[in-house]
């Protein structure tokens, strides 16, 4: 083999080199931002928004108006109906109370956690999202829902 | 390395300069609409939009209530805000990240206009109309509630004007306006000749209509000074009922009417005959 070949042998293998690697680099950039990650988030916030704002008058606002034996638990069945099994969900229901013109009371409403939840959760969580509502009832009690939605793999 | 070799690596060059180039450009459009698809300000407005109807819907209940209670409009009127400055509050910490900013401000508002109508009272066989002048119900700049009471046609409400800015989002000058109301119009009240029984026709509307759930539990007469048991409420369609009173007294009659809707919002009509 004369040097003229050997040369041409390496600058193939550079050609081949560069063009696999600019190949890798371009497969690389396009896998980390994936749109339906993105969107998958913004779902997950308009899902529990549009979720607290549909259910808060007809029923919820009913469960809180007679709070009787583990009401909590009727919120946890009405939202695990509603959500699709791969979405679990954590929610938290605070009251605020005027006590007089410069003093307001907020307080946690819920015994217990409203959730979905394992207590033992450690699986691969995809995405999260979450909405506040402000709600009045009919008897002019005030109440904060805020409703974490989490997306899990399978 | 000869000049006739460099070529491949030049085109590969290019190659892989366009190869990176595309990526960056499929990359720089993935993430493109994420940046502007910001809904957190609509959830507010929504939020607002919807449950401002609600606080001054109660805070009228409550201030309705406490009037009837003490007759002191202007104590009445502070109690009720206190419920919507707590949900003002309630808002500003719920919202917190986006830095909003809320105003509700008692803009008043003209409710209703002068008119006139005719009540017509019936006793045994002879019958009188009576000419009732309704004069305008205005809510006064300043206040949020007032209510005109103890006449044949009665009337509660409630009017604010609210508006946000939400600097975090760059949403500025979103505002509207609100009003709740009861109204009650007392039209025709019939006696027999046998003092048997009163029929008492009333007309009840809301700001979005004829009410149509008005329950029997929730309707007290008194005629002259004594508090008589509705015997029935029928529902006639378009907000008018007619209430039944067994065994009334010889006129003349002085009546209070006081109603209470399903929202806790109270009014009271007075007819003398």
């Amino acid at each position: 083999m004369n040097c003229s070949g050997q040369f041409r042998i390496i600058e193939a293998l550079i050609t081949v080199i560069l063009v696999i690697g600019s190949m890798t680099i371009a497969i690389n950039i396009q896998r980390i931002p994936s749109s339906w990650i993105i969107y998958s988030r913004r779902e997950l916030d308009d899902m529990a928004f549009n979720l607290l704002d549909e259910i808060s008058v007809p029923t919820i606002s009913n469960i809180l108006s007679n709070q009787t034996g583990k009401w909590e638990s009727d919120i946890s069945l009405l939202l695990g109906t509603l959500l699709p099994k791969t979405v679990y969900f954590n929610m938290t229901i605070y009251e605020f109370t005027p006590i007089n013109e410069s003093t307001i009371v907020m307080k946690m409403l819920n015994r217990f956690a409203i959730t979905n939840l394992p207590g033992n959760f450690v699986r691969d969580i995809y995405e999260s999202g979450s909405a506040i509502y402000i709600f009045t009832s009919s008897n002019g009690r005030i109440y904060m829902l805020v409703l974490t939605l989490i997306r899990v793999k399978g | 390395m000869n000049s006739k070799g460099q070529l491949p690596i030049i085109v590969a060059v290019i190659l892989s300069g366009i190869i990176i180039f595309s990526a960056l450009t499929s990359y720089k459009v993935s993430i493109f609409p994420k940046t502007i698809e910001d809904t957190d300000w609509m959830h507010l407005i929504i939020n607002v939009d919807k449950d401002f109807k609600r606080i001054l819907q109660a805070s009228l209940a409550n201030f309705t209530r406490s009037y009837f209670k003490t007759g002191d409009r202007e104590d009445s009127e502070g109690n009720a805000r206190i419920h919507i400055e707590t949900w003002k509050f309630a808002f500003s910490l719920a919202y917190s990240p986006l830095s909003l900013k809320i105003s509700i401000s008692p803009s008043g508002s003209i409710i209703s206009k002068a008119s006139i109508y005719t009540l017509q009272f019936k006793y045994g066989s002879s019958t009188t109309l009576y000419t009732v002048y309704v004069s305008s119900f205005t809510i006064q700049r300043g206040s949020i509630f007032n209510c005109s009471w103890d006449k044949p046609y009665s009337i509660s409400a409630s009017h604010a004007s609210i508006s946000l800015d939400i600097i975090g989002s760059k949403v500025y000058g979103w505002n509207n306006s609100y009003t709740s109301l009861l109204s009650l119009n007392v039209t025709k009240i019939i006696v027999d000749g046998n003092l048997n029984e009163m029929s008492i026709t009333l007309i009840l509307n809301s700001e979005t209509g004829p009410v149509n759930n008005l329950s029997i539990n929730n309707v007290n007469i008194t005629i002259n000074g004594i508090q008589r048991d509705v015997g029935s409420l029928n529902y006639h369609g378009v907000g008018i009922y007619n209430a039944t009173i067994k065994n009334v007294p010889p006129p003349p009659y002085t009546i209070f009417i006081t109603l209470t809707d399903s929202r806790g919002i109270i009014v009271r009509s007075k007819v003398t005959v």
